[in-house]
């Protein structure tokens, strides 16, 4: 266990904690709260957020033990899912805490929807987000790196070794916050900071999904081609996504082997529309596929299609909610189309 | 060294294109990727580094290495590339990183007849970083640097107006001879203006050059001058067993982001595709991050968690590859530090490794 100690001495550096002062107040507090649940063996993991290599950045966190909480940080850059590691801790008994945004509930709902992760055996610590933002945005305007970042007055204010850059924060949130329905998590074990005020959430008009169709037929098979022959089939879009929980996926089994390793147009658009089709009507549209992608594959535009078509078609608009329905992956004897 | 204008650039790359098949630096929706190219026009000179490194163009994700015919006229037909290609744009890591998969496939017993293939097809036209990452960009960690032309047949230095070009090989002289043949795009001489004419004036164009190929080499790379590797190799013969392993290995996707995006990364599987008339032996990538890369017949996996597969991807780069080519598996060209999505990469694991601190 020592090595935790030095790996976070390290990680926790020259950069510090980005955010600010209500921010790390939060970040206090997380610490605080997460040391007592560990200490009073409430539970046995806490997975929150460490400080990354430059201020634009946060790591997931994995804390052991009640010393290890002080490395906890809160900040507008947090925004990696954290549910999807609960799938590593099914083998050991006792409750793994963990650090939730009001998108990364929808995660947790899913995974226990899918009954992937026992409701009972997490504690789910929420925190109110004013919104997260998108690192690689910002990083693409910079040559030098952030060494402190906050927010104030609406404003994202970067403090670089030369100087300080003011960016319009809005401009810089991740997608999912732009929708965000409500920035404070509901249905959570503990809470920590203040509540966040409301702001008025652009409604999901699906204006990605026209920009594709617009392109004709002939248009979207280049535009699909184009960003299928940069695919890597690295799978991260898959391994952070919360519906992507299959203990064998498909993509991976040999025999039958239902993706062939060869990377071609054709197999790549069968990797694409298996992945798209395997989560539709259970996508949380979180974007964290999209987040995560190397190489900008605008996954969310196949989704949200899918969405679309399942909302029209189903009436679902919640796909996430428990008591939803699962328009393709139920039975039901009175359908329909029962033959 | 000689000089070529930068207004002359889309000429000089018009020339490239149709001297072979180009490949280059391209923009494809806000990414820059290494793609064929028929024209200056479509290539962009303010990148970084493309996201996808160069080595695919040698050692592509999926390669035919032969066609096989059932019995009974049962045969087999290697198939091999033919295509003369220049590579423009190619940074000095990559190029490093290409010398350090020769010695992975051309260095032992074996000759990787794809590989040598396609290495031989394929002049590189190298490009010295004027402006490197600052938070991920580490070459210097590896002794490598914005001007290492170690590898190239034909090295560029931006200068503001003009480009130094060196030519390195006698591939490079060929390549360059035809591309100035018909006279449309002339190389100049470095220096003060008039300075070729008075030969033997102060500060001749030889040491004009020397000077700007200099400034290169001492390039600061942020991230890279502080995490210089030293002994590290030696270091982790007493790590394999280090906590350290498990507990990083935690926030770990399992993904093959860092793999896949790594110049060095040359890890493969081999596939049968039978048709009904005949079929293909492919070679694919394949990544040591995949929680299936060492599944055997029966069912074991003798790397059967996160722990094992992270600590295999550094020690192999760190460790293991030092004892067996005596170099570093690692050019510092910073993909998995800007990729990783949990921050699981390589310069952070050195800087934890080493206990200094990464921040730049
Ligand atoms: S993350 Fe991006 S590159 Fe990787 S498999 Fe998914 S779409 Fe392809
Ligand atoms: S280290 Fe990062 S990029 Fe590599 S497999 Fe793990 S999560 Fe993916
Ligand atoms: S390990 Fe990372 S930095 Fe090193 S060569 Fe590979 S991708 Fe580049
Ligand atoms: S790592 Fe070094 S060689 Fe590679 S792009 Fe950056 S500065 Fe250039």
């Amino acid at each position: 266990m020592g090595g935790e100690l030095r790996a976070q001495d390290a990680a926790v550096g020259v950069g510090g904690q980005a955010g600010t002062g209500a921010m790390s107040a939060v970040g206090h507090e997380l610490a605080e709260k997460v040391g007592g649940l560990l200490a009073g063996g409430e539970v046995r993991m806490f997975l929150g957020y460490g400080a990354g290599r430059t201020a634009l950045r946060v790591r997931p966190r994995h804390v052991l033990r009640p010393e290890g909480a002080a490395g906890l940080v809160w900040n507008e850059f947090c925004a990696p899912s954290l549910a999807k590691y609960l799938l590593d801790e099914q083998e050991e008994e006792g409750r793994v805490g963990v650090l939730v945004k009001t998108c990364d509930l929808r995660a947790m709902k899913r995974l226990v929807a899918d009954r992937r992760v026992d409701r009972g055996r997490v504690l789910l610590v929420g925190v109110g987000c004013a919104g997260v933002v998108d690192a690689g945005k910002v990083e693409a305007l910079l040559v030098e790196p952030v060494v402190e970042a906050g927010v104030q007055d609406g404003k994202l204010v970067l403090q670089t070794r030369s100087g300080v850059r003011e960016l319009p924060r809005e401009e810089y949130l991740l997608e999912r916050c732009l929708h965000c329905e409500d920035p404070n998590p509901r249905e959570v074990d503990l809470l920590v900071g203040p509540e966040v005020a409301p702001w008025a959430a652009r409604p999901r008009d699906y204006a990605e999904v026209a920009e594709v169709t617009a392109m004709g037929a002939a248009g979207r098979a280049a535009y699909w081609d184009r960003q299928f022959a940069r695919c890597l089939r690295c799978f991260a879009c898959r391994n952070v996504c919360p519906a992507c929980s299959c203990r064998e996926c498909s993509l991976e089994v040999w025999e039958p082997m239902w993706l062939p390793r060869e990377v071609s147009v054709s197999e790549q658009y069968m990797f694409h529309f298996t992945r798209a089709f395997h989560v539709a009507g259970r996508c949380v549209d979180c974007g964290e596929c999209e987040r995560v992608c190397p190489v900008s594959i605008p996954l969310m535009k196949l989704n949200r299609a899918l969405q679309k078509e399942i909302q029209e078609l189903f009436g679902v608009e919640r796909p996430w909610e428990p008591e939803e329905k699962e328009p393709l992956a139920m039975y039901t004897p009175d359908d329909p189309d029962f033959h | 060294m000689r000089r070529l204008e930068r207004k002359d650039m889309r000429a000089f790359l018009d020339k490239l294109a149709s001297a072979a098949s180009l490949v280059a630096p391209v923009r494809e929706d806000g990414v820059v990727v290494f793609r064929p190219v028929s024209s200056g026009e479509q290539v962009v000179l303010d990148y970084v580094n493309p996201v996808r490194s160069a080595k695919e163009l040698f050692f592509p994700q999926t390669e035919v290495m032969f066609r096989f015919l059932p019995s009974p006229v049962a045969g087999i037909t290697p198939v091999q590339p033919d295509r003369q290609t220049v590579l423009f744009g190619i940074r000095p890591c990559d190029l490093a990183a290409l010398s350090l998969l020769d010695e992975v496939f051309l260095g032992g017993d074996y000759r990787d007849a794809c590989w040598a293939r396609r290495r031989e097809l394929t002049t590189l036209v190298g490009m010295a970083c004027e402006q490197p990452d600052e938070s991920s960009c580490f070459c210097t960690a590896f002794g490598i640097t914005p001007g290492t032309a170690d590898g190239a047949d034909i090295m560029l230095y931006p200068a503001g107006e003009w480009l130094g070009v060196e030519v390195l090989t006698p591939r490079g002289q060929a390549l360059l001879d035809r591309v100035l043949s018909d006279g449309a795009v002339a190389l100049g001489e470095i220096g003060p203006p008039g300075a070729a004419s008075q030969a033997g004036a102060g500060g001749g164009a030889g040491e004009a050059g020397d000077r700007l190929q200099q400034e290169y080499l001492k390039r600061p790379v942020r991230l890279g001058d502080r995490l210089r590797v030293g002994d590290l190799a030696k270091e982790l013969d007493d790590r394999f067993d280090d906590p350290y392993w498990e507990e990083a290995s935690r926030r770990c996707l399992g993904c093959g982001i860092c793999t896949y995006l790594c110049p060095t990364c040359h890890c493969f599987l081999v596939t049968d595709v039978p048709k009904r008339d005949d079929g293909v032996r492919l070679r694919c990538w394949d990544s040591c991050q995949f929680k299936d890369f060492l599944l055997m017949a029966g069912g074991h996996n003798p790397r059967p968690t996160k722990k094992e597969r992270t600590r295999q991807r550094f020690m192999h780069k760190l460790n293991y590859f030092v004892h067996r080519y005596g170099r570093y598996l690692c050019t510092g060209c910073g993909r998995c530090v800007q990729h990783c999505p949990v921050g699981l990469d390589m310069a952070t694991v050195i800087a934890d490794l080493r206990g200094v601190s990464e921040h730049v």
